[in-house]
């Protein structure tokens, strides 16, 4: 039984894409013991090392940025504020949105109208443009980005919640759990929820991904995540400057961005693979 | 026991789209009685128990009538009020035993949710009465089986499960929308036993939702067909199958194939669909697929009673059936 389950959910084939997803969630819960360096303690003496140099004792396993400082420091604190983001819009977003795509899949009516135009609404307006008003008003940060992205992302899961429900609603045993005197909030949070959640699981995993990505492109136009602060996309931004003469300030950052993304994208997959298997 | 009817409908009327499909329709179900409600695919019978419960689908809506359980009026009661009558006042079985249970949700908890629904009660508590109920419907090791989930059980197993949810609160009234249409014939004749035997021990009125023949003159003490949304013929069940005074329950009686019948002959059918709802015929509904219909079959027949006045029929030619059975 555990054994069959584990090689389903994790067939030999993909087990490398786990192993990364887990090497990054491990380097980003434990930075400060990883890191070699201070990230953010800068050495004017090794501004703009390649990987590899020695100075002064520290060694620059990938590189040294334009302020001498540790580069794979940077990328390893990085990893956190990166999976931090990501994780933190995902249960904002995947929780109101929903909540909200199962009410108005269940009252439809007025209810459920008033919900889905509001999700037209938002996706209509296009995310950086929400984040320049978010950031203009609320000032830039960690806590705003997460909050940008949970507002401009909410709409994804009402929608997979929405129609899941409606398709739920025609089936007998919610009709049977209605003929029992149950009314909508019970219903929905026994037994619309449970069988919702695999579909809801298949955005979950698909748009941390895409959260990493939003929360690089962020910090990059400098919306984000603040200096000193490291942040894949805020350390890509500047490497952007160096990209002739210091090739790796941008190049590892990026790596290590499309690693992360492959893989949880990959798993994502899988995870939908299955979900739809079971249907 | 009072003499209140447990249910009693007075011209109910349900309309699609501003379209009756359930026209002024009556019908009462007296303590301890089942009432076998029949009828072609598409004459309404759903729709009927639904209103009853006021769950009809949104494009439907009930524009006439009362509805009284047990002497007090329930079709003006709102949804929330609504709530507390269905389950503890009125239980419902449908025709999909299996996709009647969450898939999700392990057997006890569905049957202990209905006891949840009328207010705390222990979960210790819950259950020892969830197994004493599955006990009741003829389920074996009801203790293993409380911890298992729908796929484990079998069809007919999940339709008893099902009746001991709608049982468990013991209703006044039992609607039962085709509750053996997916079961195999031996499983059938199980769960119709099962459903008296439960009727007998409980004193539960039972509203039976069918279109088999077979099932109406096993359990059900009186019958109401349905044609086109209006009830064409109602009494005792011995008299209607006995000596049908409408060509419609006649015709709908000819095509029950017979044990001892002729073979090799076709089954006869009878010519024609159920008309939609937009186009029902002035007068008799049923005259256009009518062998005995006349001039007078344009004007709508009442309802009238026929030798007995506890069976009654719509149709101007009731003394001519018998030519057409």
């Amino acid at each position: 039984m555990a054994a069959s389950f584990i090689s389903r959910m994790a067939p030999p084939r993909l087990r490398i894409f786990y192993a990364i997803l887990a090497i990054f969630v491990v380097v980003a819960l434990f930075a400060p013991w990883i890191a070699p360096e201070n990230p953010n303690s800068q050495n004017l003496l090794g501004r703009l090392k390649p990987p590899g140099s020695d100075v002064r004792g520290i060694t620059y396993w990938i590189g040294s940025d334009e302020l001498g400082r540790d580069l794979l420091s940077r990328v390893i604190y990085g990893a956190r504020v990166s999976l931090m983001v990501a994780v933190l819009s995902v249960v904002g977003s995947g929780l109101v949105g929903t909540s909200l795509g199962m009410i108005a899949g269940y009252y439809r009516g007025v209810t459920g109208t008033v919900i889905m135009r509001l999700v037209d609404i938002v996706l209509s307006v296009p995310a950086i443009l929400l984040a320049i008003i978010t950031v203009a008003i609320m000032g830039p940060g960690l806590v705003n980005v997460v909050i940008v992205l949970a507002f401009t992302r909410w709409p994804r899961y009402a929608r997979v919640a929405y129609g899941q429900t409606l398709g739920l609603m025609s089936l007998p045993y919610v009709r049977l759990s209605q003929t029992m005197g149950a009314a909508g909030p019970w219903v929905i949070r026994r037994h619309i929820l449970p069988n919702i959640i695999g579909p809801i699981m298949v955005v979950v995993t698909l748009e941390i991904g895409l959260m990493v990505l939003f929360e690089a492109g962020l910090s990059f136009l400098g919306l984000g995540v603040q200096p000193p602060t490291p942040s894949w996309g805020a350390i890509l931004s500047s490497g952007r400057n160096y990209m002739t003469t210091a090739w790796w300030i941008a190049i590892f950052p990026g790596l290590c961005l499309f690693t992360l993304i492959l893989s949880v994208n990959v798993l994502g997959d899988h995870v939908r693979d299955m979900v739809e298997k079971r249907r | 026991m009072t003499d209140a009817p447990v249910l009693e409908m007075r011209d109910v009327t349900v309309s699609i789209n501003g379209n009756p499909v359930v026209d002024h329709l009556s019908l009462h179900v007296d303590p301890g009685e089942t009432l076998a409600l029949v009828g072609e695919s598409g004459c309404g019978k759903s729709l009927t128990a639904l209103s009853v419960l006021n769950l009809l689908p949104d494009v439907a809506t009930r524009s006439a009538g009362a509805i009284n359980l047990q002497g007090s009026r329930i079709d003006t009661l709102s949804q929330r009020q609504m709530d507390a009558v269905r389950g503890s006042r009125i239980g419902m079985i449908f025709q999909e035993p299996v996709a009647s249970l969450d898939p999700l949700m392990r057997i006890g908890r569905q049957i202990t949710e209905a006891l949840r629904l009328s207010g705390p009660v222990s979960s210790t508590e819950a259950e020892k009465r969830a197994i004493a109920m599955l006990d009741r419907v003829g389920i074996r090791e009801p203790a293993l089986r409380v911890t298992q989930y729908p796929f484990e059980l079998s069809g007919g197993m999940c339709q008893r499960v099902m009746i001991a949810i709608a049982m468990i609160r013991q209703p006044a009234l039992l609607i039962a929308d085709e509750p053996t249409t997916a079961l195999d014939v031996t499983i059938q004749a199980q769960i119709l036993e099962l459903m008296a035997d439960l009727r007998r021990d409980l004193g539960t009125a039972v509203l039976l939702i069918t279109h088999d023949m077979g099932v109406v003159a096993e359990i059900a003490d009186r019958i109401a067909v349905m044609y086109a949304g209006r009830i064409v013929e109602t009494g005792p069940v011995n008299e209607v199958l006995g000596t049908p005074a409408h060509p419609y329950t006649a015709l709908l009686l000819r095509t029950v194939p017979r044990i001892d019948g002729p073979r090799k002959k076709m089954l006869p059918a009878i010519e024609g669909i159920v008309p939609e709802a937009t186009d029902w015929p002035e007068g008799c509904r049923f005259r256009d697929r009518c062998p005995l219909a006349t001039e007078i079959c344009a004007e709508m027949p009442p309802l009238a009673a026929k030798g007995r006045e506890s069976h009654r029929a719509a149709c101007w030619h009731s003394d001519r059936v018998a030519e057409v059975a």
